[in-house]
C-alpha cells in the first residue's frame, strides 16, 4: 500500500511506514505546537522524495511568510517549488473583509479550488490550513453536517489530506465540534508540556485506521535537521 | 451592459477561482478604476498588472501565472466588428497572393508602400484598391508589363471578392 511518511525520524518505524494513501489525518494542538510546520515538512519532504505533487491551502498564514519560516527551519524551498502550490486563501479573506465577500460560500469555494487542482495539477497530498479558520469565515448553519459531507469530499478526491485542527484548551477534544476526529481516519496530536523556564514538545498518534500504532506520547526535538522523536 | 473583455476575464478567472472570481475581479476592477461598461485599453492592462499580482501569485503555482496572464491579456484585447475582420482577412489574402506570386520580397514591398500611404491592417476597400494601383506601378518598373497586370488584376479580385 502507498504511504505518506511523517518524516519524523522515529516515528514512521512505529506506523508500519508512514499513512496509508487517502486517508484524511487531523493534525491537532493547542496554539504554537508546530501543527503547520510539521504538516508542511511532511509535503516538503514527501515532494522531494517521491516528486509526487501537494497542495498547502492557507486561510491564515501568507506564502511569503510561510516559505520564510521554513527556510529558517532549513528547508530548501526552490527544490520543491516546482510539486508544491501555497494557496493562499488568508489573502482572499483580507481581499473580500470589507466587500461583498459575506455572501462567499467558503466550503463551495475551497471545494472548488481543491477539485480543481486535483484535474489540473493531480497532487497527492493536501494540507488544509486550517479548519478553526474555516470555522472563523464558513458561516456555517449546521457544522457538523458540513463537516460531514467536507470529509466525504476530500475522501472522493483520493489524496492523502492533512487537516490542521486548532484544539480547544481544555484539550478535550481534536477539533472544535468534536465531530472532527471520528470523521478523521488519522490523529495526529501535538503538544506542549512546561517544566520550570523550559518548553517541552510531545507527539502521540491517538488513531490510524489500518495501522498498527503505538499511541504514546513521545518528546518531540525539531531542529534544522528536522522532527525526531526521542526513543524511550 | 458590460464590456466583452470583462465577460472575457471573468471566464478565465473562473476557470481558476471559481466562485470566488467574480468577487475578486470587482475588487480588483475598483481599484484600478475600470468602468465596467466602458473600460480603457489602460485600464485594462492594469487591472490584468493587479490581478497578477494580487491573485494569480497568491492562488496559482508560479509555472501556471505566466500562461495564465496571458490568456487574460487575450481576453482584453479589443474585439472587433465584422468591418475590421473582414480588413484583416483581405490583407491576409492579399499578403498571401502576394508571396505566392513573388515571395517575401513582395511583402516587404507591398509592407513599405503601405507604410508610405499610412494604411494599417484595418483598412477601407478604397484604400486597398489605392494600393493595389500603388504596386503596380513598382511592378511595371521590375517586371514585364503583362505579370505586373496580372498580379494587379489578381489582388484587384481578391478586393472585389471581399466587398462582395
Amino acid at each position: 500500500m502507498n504511504r505518506v511518511k511523517t518524516y519524523v525520524e522515529g516515528l514512521d518505524s512505529r506506523l508500519e511506514d508512514g499513512i496509508p494513501h487517502g486517508h484524511i489525518v487531523l493534525v491537532s494542538g493547542t496554539s504554537g505546537t508546530l501543527k503547520s510546520t510539521l504538516s508542511f515538512n511532511i509535503i516538503y519532504n514527501h515532494a522531494k522524495e517521491t516528486k509526487q505533487r501537494a497542495l498547502y491551502l492557507s486561510l491564515e498564514q501568507n506564502q511569503a511568510s510561510l516559505f520564510r519560516h521554513m527556510k529558517k527551519l532549513g528547508m530548501d524551498i526552490d527544490v520543491v517549488k516546482d510539486y508544491i502550490t501555497v494557496m493562499d486563501f488568508g489573502w482572499m479573506r483580507r481581499e473580500l473583509k470589507d466587500s461583498s465577500g459575506d455572501s462567499v460560500d467558503w466550503l463551495e469555494a475551497l471545494e472548488f479550488q481543491i477539485r480543481n487542482y486535483k484535474e489540473k495539477e493531480d497532487y497527492k497530498v493536501l494540507v488544509f490550513d486550517s479548519l478553526a479558520a474555516l470555522y472563523a469565515v464558513g458561516n456555517m448553519d449546521n457544522p457538523r453536517g458540513e463537516l460531514f459531507h467536507f470529509f466525504e469530499f476530500l475522501r472522493e478526491m483520493d489524496i492523502t489530506a492533512f487537516l490542521i485542527s486548532e484544539m480547544p484548551e481544555d484539550r478535550k477534544s481534536y477539533g472544535l465540534y468534536g465531530v472532527e476526529s471520528f470523521l478523521a481516519d488519522g490523529i495526529i496530536h501535538l503538544d506542549m508540556e512546561r517544566s520550570g523556564r523550559s518548553v517541552g514538545r510531545f507527539i502521540n498518534v491517538v488513531k490510524m485506521r489500518e495501522v498498527k500504532h503505538s499511541t504514546d506520547f513521545f518528546p518531540l526535538l525539531v531542529d534544522s535537521s528536522g522532527f525526531k522523536i526521542v526513543k524511550k | 451592459m458590460v464590456a466583452p473583455q470583462i465577460r472575457n476575464i471573468e471566464v478565465v478567472l473562473e476557470e481558476w477561482m471559481g466562485p470566488m472570481s467574480k468577487f475578486v475581479l470587482s475588487k480588483q476592477m475598483a481599484d484600478a478604476n475600470v468602468d465596467p461598461n466602458a473600460p480603457t485599453q489602460g485600464s485594462l492592462v492594469e487591472l490584468v498588472d493587479l490581478l497578477e499580482d494580487r491573485c494569480l501569485h497568491k492562488m496559482l503555482s508560479d509555472s501556471k501565472v505566466p500562461a495564465v496572464k496571458e490568456d487574460l491579456l487575450k481576453a482584453i484585447k479589443k474585439p472587433l466588428n465584422m468591418e475590421e475582420e473582414k480588413a484583416i482577412e483581405l490583407n491576409r489574402k492579399i499578403n498571401n497572393y502576394l508571396r505566392e506570386k513573388f515571395g517575401d520580397v513582395a511583402i516587404y514591398t507591398l509592407n513599405l508602400e503601405k507604410k508610405k500611404r499610412g494604411i494599417d491592417d484595418i483598412t477601407t476597400t478604397d484604400d486597398l484598391l489605392a494600393l493595389a494601383d500603388g504596386i503596380k506601378s513598382i511592378l511595371d518598373e521590375m517586371v514585364e508589363e503583362n505579370i505586373s497586370t496580372s498580379v494587379y488584376n489578381g489582388l484587384v479580385n481578391i478586393i472585389k471578392e471581399m466587398e462582395d
